[in-house]
């Protein structure tokens, strides 16, 4: 079920807030849990019981990390050889559905064999759920997190509907105590709702159709094409996926809020940074922490010889690219930013501080170009086309009817990825609630017309 | 003293020895248990029951279906040699322009027995074609070689196109 459906905005979800808020206290979580499992069983029944699977491994295996380190068990039990079997358990699940079909087109490649697969759909925000798994393993391995309650409650962490199937990355030592024990204000309330509606317009009114840009110019006959469509095209899709995924972390926050959770931000204006570390300290914080943390970290960071320290950083970008797809494009995706990121690091060209936000924006759009493109030899083939490589014409009539048609949804796109927007909301907030509440009632008339007219648009995030 | 100790020890090995041996019991259930889970899913491919209107509003909208047009009942009789009576919907869309290859079909069956037959119709279709355009067309030929089909649940997909593997996931993604 999306966010951004007429279905889940006027029956799912009032039916689960009438329930939740009716029910007493001890119930709250059963209730909760019922209904995020229905929200994922919407999308594809039978992997309700890959996830309940997963909850109840990953519980039953932590249960008994924590038993053996209690108890200092002999070697031959120990408790890492536990988190080992679980780590390959769940990371095996991860790799039948998302990857192995990968895996099987390049050994047919290399062996010039003709190995036959079945294309199974993947489940739905499978590689955000294992990885919350993953945390609160490695958690209680590392005595961070205590298991302390039953199942249900961590079955609700792992399958909690607000951030299930897109994210953020939530980890368990940071919801811990509102699995247990939460309330809601009014404040918290009406906060979640305003998060909620400003989430579904980032969604509906601006990465659908900044989306509907990128699509046309994609599909643009090689007559038509221009290296200012080109341009355009990238444009829209880097707004795009910013609004697309940046709403729907929106919508999670003000849902989580609604029923008691405060989930971290997964976005801090990613666009305004000065460098590529710095966009990736604002871009899809939760991915980044969780690699830090468990992966980064865990190899030695940066506190180590400048070698291993590129070897660490290439083997968390590729990672990191493959977590976003089994395809050459996104790992070749993650390790550009490897190498954006040893050069940033290691190289003795300072960028003048006037051209850091320019040049920082430039290296991720070219990131996109290989995020949107099907394959690595599109990405590039696009890469000319936006260059001059091509020998593409830099402007025609197409181009020309593109520029016109998306200049205003693009400037407004570039002016709502800055804070300067938000700080104009809040301002105008506190000084009159009626027209803030005016607006945001407007967004919402706005954003369900649109998704009344609209066809199936699912959010990019969702095959991750 | 010493034969009370041993007793201890023995006692602690054997307490030792059975939680080993749960632990490895539980480990090995899960495997089983997950095991059955993916056979079943690989081998069965099931799908939800989804409108064929539904496919269809994906199928248009899909960037990789863009110069195909959708096609009426007659079409896919004389194309497809398929009634559309038989099933309980179908999407098919090709595209015109001369010389083209491209089609995608969706076909929601009545029951799951008639997908058979629905794969025996696709590769008399696609040897029609390749026979057509054999030796004079290696693009064409190359594309239709290329070709897709899957079934999953009652839903029977296939496709001729430049990006295959693209528009079925778009299918997958809706069912």
């Amino acid at each position: 079920m999306l966010f951004s459906s007429v279905y889940f905005i006027y029956y799912f979800l009032p039916a689960l807030l009438i329930c939740y808020y009716m029910v007493p206290k001890p119930l709250k979580n059963v209730i909760l849990l019922i209904f995020s499992l229905v929200f994922y069983s919407w999308g594809e029944p039978i992997y309700v019981f890959l996830i309940i699977f997963s909850g109840v491994f990953n519980y039953v295996m932590a249960g008994e990390i924590q038993n053996l380190q209690q108890n200092n068990h002999p070697a031959n039990m120990s408790a890492k050889k536990t988190l080992i079997f679980t780590v390959v358990v769940n990371l095996l699940i991860l790799c039948f559905f998302k990857y192995y079909g990968f895996a099987l087109d390049i050994f047919n490649s290399v062996t010039g064999t003709h190995i036959k697969y079945t294309t199974l759909p993947l489940p739905i925000g499978i590689s955000f759920y294992t990885f919350q798994a993953l945390s609160y393993v490695f958690d209680v391995y590392k005595g961070k997190v205590y298991i302390r309650g039953k199942l249900l409650e961590f079955m609700l962490y792992l399958s909690l509907f607000p951030q299930l199937i897109a994210g953020p990355i939530v980890q368990y030592k940071d919801v811990e105590n509102q699995l247990y024990n939460r309330s809601v204000t009014w404040d918290d309330f009406g906060y979640g709702v305003e998060r909620f509606i400003i989430g579904l317009a980032k969604k509906v009114l601006l990465a659908n159709t900044l989306g509907g840009f990128h699509q046309v110019v994609i599909t643009l006959p090689h007559s038509k094409e221009s290296v200012l469509a080109s341009w355009i095209g990238i444009l829209a899709f880097t707004f795009q996926i910013y609004f697309d995924f940046s709403g729907y972390s929106d919508m999670a926050i003000g849902l989580g809020r609604m029923f008691g959770f405060h989930f971290k931000e997964n976005f801090n204006y990613p666009y305004i940074s000065k460098s590529v570390t710095e966009f990736w300290r604002r871009w899809h914080i939760s991915l980044g922490s969780w690699f830090r943390e468990y992966l980064y970290i865990p190899l030695g960071g940066n506190r180590v010889k400048p070698l291993r320290h590129i070897f660490n950083l290439i083997v968390v970008w590729g990672l990191t690219g493959l977590w976003h797809g089994a395809s050459y494009n996104f790992v070749i995706w993650g390790l550009f930013y490897c190498i954006l990121l040893i050069i940033e690091k290691y190289s003795p060209i300072k960028i003048p501080s006037k051209l850091k936000g320019p040049v920082t924006m430039l290296a991720v759009i070219i990131g996109w170009v290989f995020f949107s493109s099907d394959t690595a030899g599109a990405a590039v083939d696009y890469l000319g086309k936006m260059f001059f490589v091509k020998g593409l014409p830099l402007g025609n009539a197409e181009g020309a009817y593109l520029l016109h048609s998306s200049i205003l949804i693009l400037l407004i796109a570039w002016a709502c990825s800055t804070e300067k927007v938000s700080e104009a909301y809040k301002i105008l907030e506190k000084k009159s609630k009626i027209i803030s509440t005016g607006l945001l009632i407007l967004l919402f008339i706005l954003s369900t017309a649109s998704l009344i007219y609209s066809s199936y648009n699912p959010f990019l995030y969702f095959r991750f | 003293m010493n034969k009370h100790l041993h007793k201890n020890k023995y006692t602690m090995k054997t307490t030792t020895d059975y939680r080993r041996l749960k632990a490895l019991i539980i480990k090995a259930i899960f495997l089983v248990i997950l095991f059955a889970f993916l056979v079943m899913v690989y081998s069965a491919g099931t799908a939800k029951n989804v409108p064929v209107n539904k496919i269809e509003k994906a199928m248009t909208s899909s960037k990789y279906t863009q110069g195909m047009q959708t096609q009426t009942p007659r079409e896919l009789a004389r194309y497809m040699k398929l009634s559309s009576t038989d099933f309980d919907g179908f999407y098919y869309a090709r595209s015109t322009e001369n010389l083209a290859v491209d089609e995608v079909l969706v076909i929601k069956a009545k029951s799951r027995s008639q997908l058979n037959s629905l794969k025996d119709a696709v590769e008399t279709r696609v040897n029609q074609q390749t026979k057509n355009y054999q030796g004079y067309a290696p693009k064409q030929v190359a594309k239709l070689k290329n070709y897709k089909v899957l079934t999953k649940g009652k839903y029977l997909f296939y496709c001729v196109a430049d990006k295959p593997d693209k528009i079925s996931e778009v299918f997958t993604d809706v069912i």
